[in-house]
């Protein structure tokens, strides 16, 4: 058996690109909710959280208004637990305030099944009502199978199931870039 | 029947034979040992290769019948002990009823000599019900056929009743055996007590629970001048007590079981209720000292303490599940595995242990331990190289409940002859 | 992560710390207005217990509920077992009726090992006997943890009965593995042999060993040891080892104080003592409940595929 290993097969965005698209994305957030005076944004462990904070920093240059950052670890809400040999590393999720009544951004890289986002929404709601929840994501790449869509969207990519999108931020991975990848025969 | 074995491994210290020779049965008497044996009416058994032993001879095998036949009955534990490479056992009395009147003695007698496959002598109970409290009828049971006097699992806790016992049983039977322990020390403890008892939380028993019970009864011994024979020794002290009596000329003798001489402690850490034996199986510095204590022939022989359980009553709870192991399947290929092959005792002595000295102590003349001209034809041969695993459906007891399930052994007997008749034979 | 959790004395400091990291997590949950998560949603935990314990059952009844489990409880009366009712029987029908994990307690030591050789669902030892309390000594090691932010080089001393004790056990294995340094103190007939050469010290005398801890565990002396002949009276036990409000205030204020529960007030505590503001026996109580989820997390996985997203 040849050995499987995975291959870039194109960068999709470059820094410049993911800067502009969150920017985009933060003025969008304020647009939609005329001000962003209730809204908190939530990222999703992990590279939502990095990419929730930078959307909070935007939203502060653009109406000198702070949003607050909350940290949700979806682990024990996954649908998929028990298809999992090794149990995943559960982190702790940190929302500091009180959800209910407000309007929360859930923040993601990838929008790929809704399956994660499903289960996010189930964890966000434990922890009380919130007026509404909106999706922003830096990536949709399609291939949904639950009734999921983003409200706010850096970037729509068609692609495979075989492909995979892989999101490197400064803060997780030492350097910024969206690539394409494919596992291929050696 | 008559056999002519050509060409085994002769061992027997009794005869002081120890080469490679033949072997003539007539008329299940030994006819002659020497080389170039021809005869014509006798069945030839090529045996190159093959360890010819005199017949192995337990003094301590728990064949639970009458009374608790699903566990072991005279056929099975016979015919175990015949494949262990076993001539001849003595049955211990701790059946229901226990071996204490002389019907029930003869009855064993009687029932062992029709249904074992191997020469069964009897013990007779050293205590009424072995709860030593009171004398049976010794004399009774000697006349009824009975070998020894035991109290299998214990000592008599009173000391002046076991010092009249001496007295009066002195010189009725060949051997008096006991099992030191002090019931009042061992409280409800479960393992050897040690580095290995506090890991695994198993209350602890103590190395002097065994050894005031055998320095109280060296002492009677000595008081009454009568042979007294100590099972299962297992902690170093106590083969020093004994070394020290046997040099002052204390009549005594005791034997150790081949768990003791293997495994230590550390097989608990699983909680196998297999390796749940009294006494304890201890620490390695006491195994060391029982292995060198039985080279040196301080410790007179090895005995199986064959105990079986069935699966019902032994895979339970630690605490509850009952004490011993199945043995006389195991014991020779066990010992010589882990002995012999490793250089820590030698054939001769391992042969002498199981053997001759066993032979000696149950004061038979006829040429048990032997392989002297004209005596019955008792004896076994042994495969010392080919290697098996030990597996409970290979084993012949009723029981299963060996500590050895799944090691790799060598030195298994593969044909056992009880007065020139063949009476196991490995058929692969 | 293996099926069961049947002692401490095999797992590695990382499997350790997995689980106290597992339970920082855990424990957030607890404090949500929604104290429930649904990841073990249509699992069947059931307590088996076969010794008399309400707050370890309440705990992992708590534990198994915040994860959305089906929890059962079944307190087997002593004198059914000695009736001959086989345990491994017991065990075979609570996983036919189910189970996916099996909390036991039992006075024997390693009855959690037998029964996790009888079944496949998951087996968690909750106490067996004198041998160990896995999820006790995790959850002392966690509080230590919360309080200290540390376990190495820290001084622990466990006092009482650590001869019967399998809170003890636990405790040492966990914390001695995480590098904090163990001192044991009990009367003489209560210290099991070898503890030193597990790095334990070992004292008899309460009042030189207390000036060098920065954390006592008192252990629950078990009434029956004066019986049991291993102590003269609990009046002299109680004067030589309890922890009473003098002893604790020569120690200082920064001094950790803790008590697995439930504890004979008057006897190896005074009250005062126990609800002295250096007393964690509260968090010890609230953690426990987190920890064990932890542990009902991690030994939920299921087969080898792949992470599906």
């Amino acid at each position: 058996m040849p050995e499987e290993h995975l291959v870039i097969k194109a960068e999709l965005m470059d820094a410049a690109a993911i800067q502009r698209a969150l920017k985009r994305i933060a003025h969008e957030i304020i647009e939609a909710g005329k001000g962003v005076q209730d809204v908190a944004l939530v990222g999703i462990r992990t590279r939502g959280v990095p990419l929730a904070r930078r959307l909070s920093d935007f939203i502060y240059q653009f109406e000198q208004v702070r949003c607050p950052v909350g940290v949700l670890d979806i682990t024990l809400y996954r649908d998929d637990l028990t298809l999992v040999a090794q149990q995943p590393v559960l982190q702790k999720t940190d929302i500091p305030l009180d959800i209910t009544g407000k309007t929360i951004v859930l923040v993601d890289d990838v929008l790929y099944t809704g399956r994660t986002v499903r289960a996010a929404m189930d964890a966000l709601i434990d922890h009380g009502r919130p007026a509404c929840i909106r999706l922003a994501v830096l990536i949709d790449r399609g291939h949904r199978e639950l009734p999921i869509r983003a409200d706010f969207v850096g970037k729509n990519v068609p692609t495979s199931r075989q492909e995979i999108i892989s999101v490197r931020l400064m803060e997780t991975d030492g350097e910024e870039r969206v690539v394409i990848q494919e596992y291929s025969k050696k | 029947m008559n056999w002519l074995i050509k060409g085994a491994h002769v061992v027997s210290p009794a005869d002081d034979l120890n080469r490679k020779l033949d072997l003539l049965v007539i008329n299940g008497r030994i006819a002659e040992i020497g080389t170039e044996i021809d005869h014509p009416d006798a069945r030839l058994v090529e045996a190159g290769g093959l360890l010819l032993l005199p017949g192995l001879i337990d003094l301590h095998t728990h064949l639970c019948e009458p009374g608790a036949e699903e566990r072991e009955n005279i056929e099975s534990g016979s015919l175990a002990a015949a494949r262990g490479g076993y001539t001849t056992i003595l049955m211990m009395p701790d059946t229901d009823p226990p071996l204490d009147t002389a019907p029930a003695v003869a009855q064993a007698l009687n029932y062992g000599a029709k249904k074992g496959h191997v020469r069964i002598l009897v013990s007779g109970a050293l205590s009424i019900g072995l709860r030593g409290e009171a004398m049976p009828e010794f004399a009774a049971l000697a006349e009824a056929g009975a070998q020894a006097f035991v109290q299998p699992d214990g000592s008599i806790g009173d000391a002046a009743l076991f010092r009249r016992m001496l007295q009066y049983v002195k010189g009725m039977v060949p051997l008096i055996g006991v099992q030191p322990h002090d019931a009042s020390l061992v409280v409800d403890g479960l393992m050897h007590e040690g580095v290995a008892s506090t890991l695994y939380g198993l209350r602890g028993i103590p190395t002097v629970a065994e050894e005031t019970a055998l320095v109280r009864d060296l002492l009677l011994a000595a008081d009454t001048n009568c042979p007294v024979h100590f099972y299962r020794i297992s902690t170093a002290d106590s083969v020093r007590f004994v070394a020290r009596a046997k040099a002052a000329g204390i009549p005594v003798s005791c034997d150790v079981s081949p768990y003791h001489l293997v495994l230590t402690d550390e097989a608990l850490a699983n909680f196998d209720t297999t390796c749940k034996l009294q006494p304890p199986l201890r620490s390695a510095d006491h195994v060391d000292v029982l292995v060198s204590g039985l080279a040196e022939g301080i410790i007179d022989c090895v005995s199986t303490d064959h105990t079986p359980w069935t699966d019902e009553e032994k895979d339970v709870e630690f605490a509850q599940a009952p004490w011993g192991a199945t043995a006389l399947e195991t014991t020779l290929p066990l010992l010589y595995t882990k002995l012999v092959s490793v250089g820590r005792l030698s054939l001769t002595r391992l042969v002498e242990a199981l053997s001759t000295r066993p032979a000696e102590l149950l004061g038979l003349r006829d040429g048990a331990g032997t392989l002297r001209l004209g005596s019955p034809a008792d004896f076994t041969l042994v495969d010392p190289e080919t290697e098996r695993v030990v597996s409970a459906s290979d084993l012949i007891s009723k029981s299963k409940n060996t500590p050895l399930l799944g090691q790799r052994l060598h030195g298994w007997p593969v044909a056992t002859f009880v007065g020139g008749r063949l009476v196991w034979e490995d058929v692969r | 992560m293996r099926k069961d959790l049947l002692d401490l004395r095999s797992l590695s400091k990382q499997d350790i710390e997995l689980i106290l990291d597992t339970a920082d997590a855990c424990k957030e949950i607890l404090s949500r207005p929604v104290r429930k998560v649904p990841t073990l949603r249509g699992k069947v935990l059931v307590n088996l217990f076969y010794e008399a314990s309400t707050r370890t059952r309440m705990s992992f009844e708590m534990a198994g509920k915040c994860l959305s489990a089906d929890v059962m409880s079944v307190s087997v009366a002593t004198s059914s077992v000695t009736k001959g009712e086989s345990i491994k029987d017991t065990v075979r029908t609570v996983e036919a009726l189910g189970a996916d994990f099996v909390v036991i307690r039992h006075s024997s030591p390693g009855v959690p090992h037998l029964i996790a050789r009888t079944v496949r669902a998951g087996v968690i030892n909750a106490g067996d006997g004198t041998h160990e309390h896995p999820t006790q000594g995790l959850l002392d090691a966690f509080t230590i943890r919360e309080r200290l932010g540390s376990l190495a080089g820290r001084r622990v001393l466990i006092v009482g009965d650590i001869l019967h004790s399998r809170v003890a056990r636990s405790d040492i294995w966990a914390l001695t593995k995480l590098g904090a340094r163990v001192a044991v103190c009990g009367p003489a007939t209560l210290l099991p042999p070898g503890l030193e050469r597990f790095g334990v010290k070992v004292y008899t005398d309460l009042d030189e060993a207390l000036p060098q801890a920065e954390v006592i565990q008192v252990l629950r002396v078990q009434l029956e040891r004066q019986k049991g002949g291993l102590l003269p009276s609990l009046r002299e036990y109680s004067r030589r080892y309890g922890i009473n409000k003098q002893r604790l205030d020569a120690l200082g204020q920064d001094v950790v104080l803790m008590h697995p529960g439930p504890a004979n007030l008057g006897v190896e505590i005074t009250e005062v003592a126990a609800e002295d503001r250096r007393s964690v026996i509260r968090d010890q109580v609230r953690n426990g409940v987190a920890v064990r989820m932890a542990v009902l997390y991690l030994l939920s996985g299921g087969d080898k595929s792949e992470l599906a997203d």
